[in-house]
């Protein structure tokens, strides 16, 4: 108890040397949760792939509209019904399989979403909240999703005319709505028929190949079509299951019809492999730079602990003469230590929420910065210890 | 009178290299009584220091025998010779050795801190203000020790061996740092002491200083002879 005293005392002595090795700790903490992201994205890639390969075959669009197709069309409503054209014939075909990856932000009456307010986009009476359309069991199977609560969409949800418009909410958003809540955006009613699981992820693989969280959308079975409805957006991140390539040809067919618009499609378990190779290589590489930064900061600690131990061991020394152990010396010495990462925990848990990966990296680092002090205070002899006043 | 330390056939090596030693102390004998003043001198190198912390448990030596107050040194454990230390021995050095950016007052009480017994404990640091006040330096009690003169630093690291009333006081050269006039301030400060009837060792180059002690002894290459008993 006396030695965690005399390390707060040390610390406090030396008050720049301390708060550099601090921010060093910090560093190391907040690095060290980078990797084990980079970690966990990777081991999701595989299982992405593994996903997409296996099931049927998912197709995509890839777009090819020129520029002088674009001159050609600049008529904006000529260019709707075009848009509106292919929309049916992706989503209203009988049997359509069809999802799209499509979100966009969405006005709801803030009333309802109170407890969530500090993780949104507010404005005057309403809360902006991300909403992905066509969520139907196609899109379930392809995100592998999990539900919480309640149950996810059925045949019945996906009639458009079903008042009011069955909803499935993202894990966070059930502090403040629960499975049969209602809620409204302007003259529109929702009910919250399910709460998906915590973590729920998909991967837009025809665009961003980001993961992007579910935790705080809101999943609608059928899109909310309005005039100003971003047909082309919709068509351009959509996805077909199908076996059938017939269908797809057919499809092909209506699209060159139109004549101001290119796309081809592709089948996406076939390209996936490709792509993923390259991200998972990115994140291969940030891998090996982030562990490379630890292990860099980790040894920069190193040094300057050593540093800071070197301005105490006269006092040590001393300490040792008037009748001290060698062993009080040493928890002395692990104690200053110790506060410095318990301080540094602290900071990190508030900024990024995650405490159990930081204990571990406090507790292996601290046992490879205590090795060096620990085996040479045991060999150094007293006489020695004095002449290192500083 | 009482023997405070025996020692028989003791003898220190240093290994400095895989296959080279260094011999620093060679079967060295000799006795020390209660409330002697005994002078250790010696060239440079001879084995001075050495013997000093041998008797002052911060070393051990290597062959021979020690006897503290009846006590064999031989094989105690750190926390027993920390405690030996803690109680029974005060150190004064050369340097002073003294915690830097510490107060007068916080620098002669630490001692106390390895104290277990708090009564012990309470009872001890009641002798600081006579401490203080025997040594010249009552005045000084808040200050920072970096502000002191050598003299005055001297004083301080005096105190801080007395706080506990060791058995002994090992002083390693504590003149080699300061001018004349003020060791003999420090001398006559050793010398009341031992007029109280404190065992003190002085480890010293100056010939004047040594003779001014009851017993001299010499080391000559790590041996010791004792070279006259006034
Ligand atoms: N820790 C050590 N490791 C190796 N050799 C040592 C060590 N300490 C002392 N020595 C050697 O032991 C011999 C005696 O050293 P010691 O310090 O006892 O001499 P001294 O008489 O105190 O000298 P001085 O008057 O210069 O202080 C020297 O040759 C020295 O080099
Ligand atoms: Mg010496």
């Amino acid at each position: 108890m006396k030695q965690l005293l005399f390390a707060l005392e040390d610390l406090w002595k030396r008050k720049w040397l301390s708060l550099l090795l601090l921010i060093q700790c910090i560093l190391l903490l907040c690095i060290a949760n980078f990797v084990t992201d980079n970690i966990k994205d990777l081991s999701n890639m595989k299982q992405e792939v593994e996903r997409v390969t296996k099931s049927e075959p998912i197709y995509y669009f890839h777009d090819l509209t020129t520029e002088k197709q674009l001159d050609r069309t600049l008529n904006q409503s000529a260019h709707l019904e075009e848009y509106k054209k292919i929309y049916k014939e992706i989503y209203e075909k009988q049997d359509s399989q069809a999802f799209s990856l499509y979100s966009t932000s969405y006005p709801f009456d803030l009333r309802y979403f109170k407890e969530n307010v500090k993780d949104l986009i507010v404005e005057g009476h309403q809360v902006y909240i991300d909403v992905l359309t066509f969520a139907n069991q196609s899109f379930y199977d392809y995100a592998q999703l999990k539900m919480a609560e309640g149950r996810y969409f059925q045949k019945e949800d996906l009639s458009p005319s079903k008042q009011p418009t069955s909803v499935v909410i993202g894990a966070d958003l059930s502090v403040s709505l629960q499975v049969g809540s209602e809620f409204t955006s302007d003259e529109e009613r929702f009910r919250v028929i399910g709460i998906l699981e915590k973590n729920m992820s998909y991967m837009n693989l025809a665009a961003s190949k980001d993961f992007i969280q579910l935790d705080r959308m809101i999943l609608l079975p059928t899109p909310v079509l309005e005039d100003n409805t971003d047909y082309y957006s919709i068509i351009s991140s959509s996805f077909i299951p199908t076996s059938n390539e017939q269908d797809l040809r057919d499809l092909m067919e209506v699209i060159q019809q139109q004549g101001h618009i290119s796309f081809i499609y592709s089948d996406l378990s076939k390209q996936v492999p490709y792509v993923l190779e390259d991200k998972r290589k990115w994140i291969q590489m940030q891998l090996m730079l982030t562990i490379l930064i630890s292990a860099f900061t980790l040894i920069s600690i190193t040094v300057s602990y050593l540093q800071f131990i070197r301005k105490y061991m006269f006092d040590l020394g001393v300490h040792i003469l008037i009748g001290a152990t060698k062993n009080q010396v040493i928890v002395r010495l692990c104690s200053q230590l110790m506060i410095l990462f318990v301080i540094a925990n602290s900071i990190v848990i508030f900024i990024i929420h995650k405490f159990q990966l930081s204990f571990i990296v406090t507790v292996i680092s601290c046992l490879i910065l205590w090795i060096i002090p620990i085996i040479r205070i045991r060999k150094m002899k007293i006489d020695e210890m004095l002449r290192r006043k500083s | 009178m009482k023997k405070l330390i025996e020692v028989q056939h003791l003898s220190k090596v240093y290994p400095i290299a895989s296959n080279e030693k260094v011999h620093a102390l060679k079967d060295v004998n000799f006795t020390i009584s209660e409330g002697d003043l005994i002078a250790i001198v010696g060239t440079s190198g001879s084995g001075k220091s050495t013997l000093l912390r041998i008797l002052g448990c911060i070393d051990t030596q290597s062959t021979g025998q020690y006897l503290f107050k009846g006590l064999n040194i031989e094989g105690k454990t750190d926390k027993e010779l920390a405690n030996i230390r803690n109680q029974s021995i005060g150190f004064v050095m050369q340097d002073f050795s003294l915690i830097e950016d510490y107060s007068v007052k916080k620098n002669v009480l630490l001692p106390l801190t390895y104290e277990k017994n708090k009564v012990k404990r309470n009872k001890r640091k009641k002798n600081l203000n006579t401490l203080l006040e025997k040594l010249n330096m009552s005045n000084q009690e808040n200050q920072n020790v970096t502000s002191l003169s050598g003299g005055q630093k001297q004083r301080v690291a005096i105190a801080r061996a007395l706080i506990n009333q060791p058995a002994i006081l090992l002083a390693d050269e504590p003149t080699g740092a300061l001018d004349q006039a003020t060791s003999k301030e420090i001398m006559s400060i050793l010398h009341s002491l031992h007029a109280e009837g404190k065992t003190i060792i002085i480890v010293t180059h100056d010939l004047q200083i040594a003779e001014q002690c009851q017993r001299i002894f010499q080391i000559e290459d790590g041996h010791l002879h004792e070279v006259c008993e006034l």
